[in-house]
């Protein structure tokens, strides 16, 4: 408790903000740079994929992204309903554009590895169906938010949201898994396979660093953002009052 | 529980007394079921293949039509607002709206779905699993909706907001609905049906149950929120 | 020149990798550009206020300090 509240006060928080962001700016520049450069000079082509396993290498992490930014939202909104932690609300806001740019890049890079390997833009492959609907349900958490005049009451009916929707994850990979291979496609491949080889690996770990540093630094910059549009807000109230 | 009967009461009264409501998820369902022959062609053993699927889809639609209202109408006039204050427990409300929710369209599904299978060719055995499936799965329908309908009270586009909030939700109980009757019309003997179609019907048990415990407390949350 | 050009057709696959990578590019630069544009709107205004409180205060005193 005492750290959540530590962390509480935005004032510290942009404070420390300030100090760590420059940090996490070079090691995500740093590492974004080293992942490329060995997804595309220092892996191997794949035996059977060939080139275009080279794709992998920002889909996979997209697609960790696509779910540790959810479960970070659910997390947040806990924290927002149970807590009522100010920073809370302004986290899951400004989580929710990234993670839904991620599971769009989860899913197009998808497409573009599909098309070469299965001679489809789009099969309705378990993992890729988990991720579309995992996709709806940050449009709808999305829409949530911006649906009501008052930002407080957006941000508490998505944080109920971000929960039912997380706790039926589980139930709806388990489903979706169950109908597919119920219905299983004759040609899908499998598009990896259980053991993987370090050459691979490595590249595949950092660009999975590389993105988690990125959302990391867009998301201090967007909450930071969100602090200063609240005491905007405050200054526009205080214009509207003398008004009148 | 005599506050849960209450609640049901009330709404069963004001549903009889608005009988367009009730009248309409049945008349969804069957007119929109009855579209696909046309749009398919009328080849019977296609249209017993699809039947469960069709079924589904346009039941958990007729739901989603009737969500909107579950809500609205308490919140508009007030009544929300003292059930809130009022000494019942709030999570019994919700669930108490739910039920009196499924009665007049989960309910009136159910009675329809037959129906609708005899249109499409589909066997006994099958229908039968159709009937379990659906009492199993349309409450679920009926309380995961729920959790939307409080949670876009007062919201602007509301109607809208409710089909995206809802429908990656629903995907569950629909795979499984028609996983169930899938089961049960491609087993070969007579007596495999239920054993084929049990896994699935556990299953659906299984995500009314959650969903009977995830509703009380999501909607209750909602409706507090709703009224701040 | 031949090993450039080998490098970009990525085994004929380079028209979807180089598509995969672009968007990626894309979306990510797009998130972080956005972001910072918000960022610097909202600076910008919030300088504004805070001259104007900082005038309307200034000028409030020197009011009381003339006051007889």
């Amino acid at each position: 408790m005492s750290v959540f509240h530590r962390f509480a006060n935005p004032n510290r928080f942009l404070k420390l903000t300030n100090q760590v962001l420059p940090w996490v700016s070079g090691l995500t520049v740093l590492s974004l740079a080293a992942g490329l450069y060995m997804s595309f000079f220092t892996s191997p082509p794949d035996y059977q994929q060939g080139e275009s396993v080279r794709i992998m290498y920002i889909h996979v992490p997209s697609a960790w992204m696509a779910m540790f930014v959810y479960t970070s939202i659910a997390i947040a909104s806990v924290c927002s309903l149970i807590w009522r932690h100010p920073l809370a609300d302004l986290a899951a806001k400004a989580s929710a554009p990234i993670g839904a740019g991620f599971t769009f890049l989860a899913l197009a890079t998808g497409s573009l590895w599909g098309k070469p390997m299965w001679g489809a833009w789009w099969v309705w492959d378990a993992r890729l169906t988990s991720v579309l609907i995992l996709f709806f349900l940050y449009l709808g958490h999305m829409a949530l938010m911006h649906a009501f005049e008052e930002q407080e009451r957006g941000n508490k009916a998505a944080a109920v949201l971000a929960i039912v929707g997380f706790v039926n994850i589980p139930i709806i990979k388990f489903s979706v898994d169950w109908w597919n291979t119920l219905h299983q496609p004759a040609s899908v491949m499998r598009a990896d396979g259980p053991s993987i080889d370090p050459s691979m690996l490595w590249p595949l770990l950092i660009m999975g660093v590389a993105f988690k540093l990125f959302y990391i630094v867009v998301l201090l910059i967007r909450i930071k953002s969100e602090l200063i549009e609240a005491k905007l807000r405050k200054y526009r109230r205080a214009v509207v009052d003398k008004a009148h | 529980m005599k506050a849960f009967l209450n609640i049901v009461s009330r709404d069963l009264h004001l549903a009889f007394r608005q009988k367009s409501d009730l009248t309409m998820a049945v008349l969804f369902f069957i007119l929109t079921a009855m579209l696909f022959p046309f749009g398919l062609g009328p080849e019977p053993n296609l249209l017993a293949r699809i039947a469960p699927g069709i079924i589904w889809v346009t039941a958990l639609l007729a739901v989603l039509l009737s969500l909107e209202r579950l809500f609205l109408a308490d919140y508009e006039d007030g009544s929300l607002e003292q059930l809130i204050l009022s000494s019942t427990s709030l999570e019994v409300a919700v669930l108490a709206k739910v039920f009196a929710h499924w009665l007049t369209t989960g309910l009136p599904l159910i009675l329809a779905a037959p129906l609708i299978a005899l249109l499409f060719n589909m066997d006994s055995d099958a229908m039968t699993i159709l009937l379990i499936a659906m009492i199993l799965g349309t409450p679920s329908l009926s309380l995961i909706g729920a959790i939307a309908a409080t949670l876009t009270l007062g919201a602007r586009r509301g109607g809208v907001l409710i089909p995206l909030l809802v429908l990656p939700l629903y995907i569950p109980t629909l795979i499984f609905g028609v996983g169930a009757i899938d089961a049960a019309m491609n087993s070969l003997e007579a007596g495999a049906v239920i054993a084929n179609a049990r896994p699935h019907l556990l299953l659906l048990g299984a995500i009314l149950l959650v969903s009977l415990l995830i509703t009380p407390l999501a909607g209750a949350a909602a409706l507090r929120q709703s009224v701040e | 020149m031949e090993q450039i050009t080998n490098f970009l057709s990525m085994g004929n696959y380079g028209a979807y990798i180089w598509t995969a990578y672009l968007l990626t590019a894309a979306v990510m630069s797009g998130l972080l550009v956005t972001t910072l544009q918000r960022l610097r709107k909202n600076k910008a205004e919030l300088e504004e206020f805070q001259t104007i409180q900082n005038s309307t205060k200034q000028s409030g005193h020197k009011e009381e300090a003339t006051r007889p």
